[in-house]
């Protein structure tokens, strides 16, 4: 799901970062500071999840996680993908500076849009927040996946094949990632139910 | 919320000693041996990239020299046109491996000139034959100042000699140049992760600060 340096054109790149920087504006325009610790851990969960990798057929795809932290942050999605991708592109080589802002933008716009898409569930009793959850963590990773392929489509590949191969290999992903954002959901609805977006839904 | 932090933070626990943890990113590797260029990619040790696009371009020009797919064990070989060892120009040589992974590796001219040497026609002949041994270690006095004389005593030019030389310190550096590979891909290390989440950290509580001074 990481594009890597010198892939796409500069139209592509002056396009995600510009998106990003609008989107980590919001974000922290709107932030509300008495959540910070569930940012850093929600960005820490990211950061550390693309380590996992999930072998699968020919090759191996990692943990991306952009849905749980759309369910819980919605626009504080933008800020802390951004820094996690920042840390991840310095210290290991995912990605990279240049495509840092389409990295972000192809990541963490899904996630925001699940977010709204699927608030009326997340703000539901627990069997819809359990859904809510799944559907959210699931259609991030769809989305994404959507988006790099688009990305890539203004480069030398065609959408069409870059989209088939990163949505097909993305599938089990999609199952696990709904599975573990949906448990999240779930069990942060039961015990702190104030971390979800419903009950802070007017900072937003 | 103690029990999610503490959920989450046996859950990232978990997450850094996992033994599975690779970088996903394409490392290339290319070495000069005998007379080609080898071009080794994978994604990870274990992992290498089939059917990879490699392309090779000239650094000094540009111009793409040639391109072709690496084979299952990510590997791809070529020898550079005639001209390229002698012109001084370095070779970018770059990996595609679809889906937005790229790297690439560039080949020095001075590496690219060994090769020239290497490819030099050189007439089949062993390197050092039993008969040939004895005047070597025992070398005599009456022409001890004329390298070049010295190979052709053997029935070899000075060109050709190199050629050997270059053949077998391939040969012998062919391992070296593995490790070197594998450490060009190196892991991700578990000090990386404990130092990202640091950072992580460190910066929203620096946000925290300042949201605190400005209120």
């Amino acid at each position: 799901m990481h594009i890597s340096e010198g892939v796409l054109s500069p139209a592509v790149l002056g396009c995600g970062a510009a998106l990003s920087a609008a989107g980590i504006f919001i974000g922290l325009r709107k932030a509300d500071y008495s959540h910070l610790l569930t940012v850093a851990v929600l960005a820490s969960a990211f950061f550390t999840g693309s380590l996992i990798h999930v072998p699968l057929g020919p090759g191996s795809v990692h943990l991306i996680l952009n849905g749980l932290l759309g369910a819980f942050l919605g626009w504080g999605v933008f800020p802390a993908l951004f820094v996690a991708l920042l840390l991840q592109a310095v210290l290991f080589q995912f990605g990279g500076i240049a495509v840092l802002g389409v990295n972000v933008f192809c990541m963490a716009f899904p996630a925001l849009l699940c977010h709204y898409l699927f608030r009326p569930l997340l703000c539901g009793p627990k069997a819809r927040l359990t859904l809510g959850g799944f559907c959210c963590g699931a259609f991030s990773v769809a989305g994404a996946a959507l988006l790099t392929a688009l990305a890539l489509n203004f480069s030398n590949e065609g959408f069409l094949a870059s989209a088939k191969i990163l949505f097909f290999a993305h599938i089990p992903i999609m199952g696990l990632e709904g599975v573990i954002t949906a448990l999240a959901v779930s069990f942060a609805g039961r015990v702190r139910p104030e971390l979800l977006t419903c009950a802070k839904s007017e900072t937003l | 919320m103690k029990q999610v932090f503490v959920c989450v933070a046996v859950g990232l626990l978990l997450l850094c000693l996992c033994r599975d943890a690779r970088a996903h990113r394409v490392n290339i590797f290319a070495s000069v041996e005998g007379d080609l260029v080898r071009v080794e990619c994978g994604f990870s040790r274990s992992q290498k990239v089939k059917n990879g696009r490699i392309v090779v371009t000239d650094a000094t020009t540009g111009v793409q020299v040639l391109e072709g797919l690496t084979d299952a064990d990510g590997i791809f070989s070529f020898r550079p046109p005639e001209d390229i060892p002698h012109s001084g120009h370095a070779l970018i040589i770059t990996i595609d491996a679809g889906t937005g992974h790229r790297n690439d590796w560039t080949i020095s001219a001075s590496e690219l000139q060994a090769l020239g040497a290497a490819s030099a026609p050189v007439t089949p002949q062993p390197p050092a034959t039993p008969s040939a041994r004895p005047t070597l270690v025992a070398p005599d006095t009456t022409a001890p100042l004329a390298p070049a004389g010295d190979a052709a005593r053997f029935g070899l030019s000075e060109r050709e000699l190199e050629a050997v030389i270059n053949r077998t310190l391939d040969a012998r550096l062919a391992p070296v140049n593995r490790a070197l590979a594998q450490l060009q891909e190196r892991g991700t290390d578990f000090r990386d992760v404990i130092g990202g989440i640091g950072w992580i950290l460190g910066l929203i509580g620096l946000a925290a600060y300042m949201k605190y001074r400005c209120s």
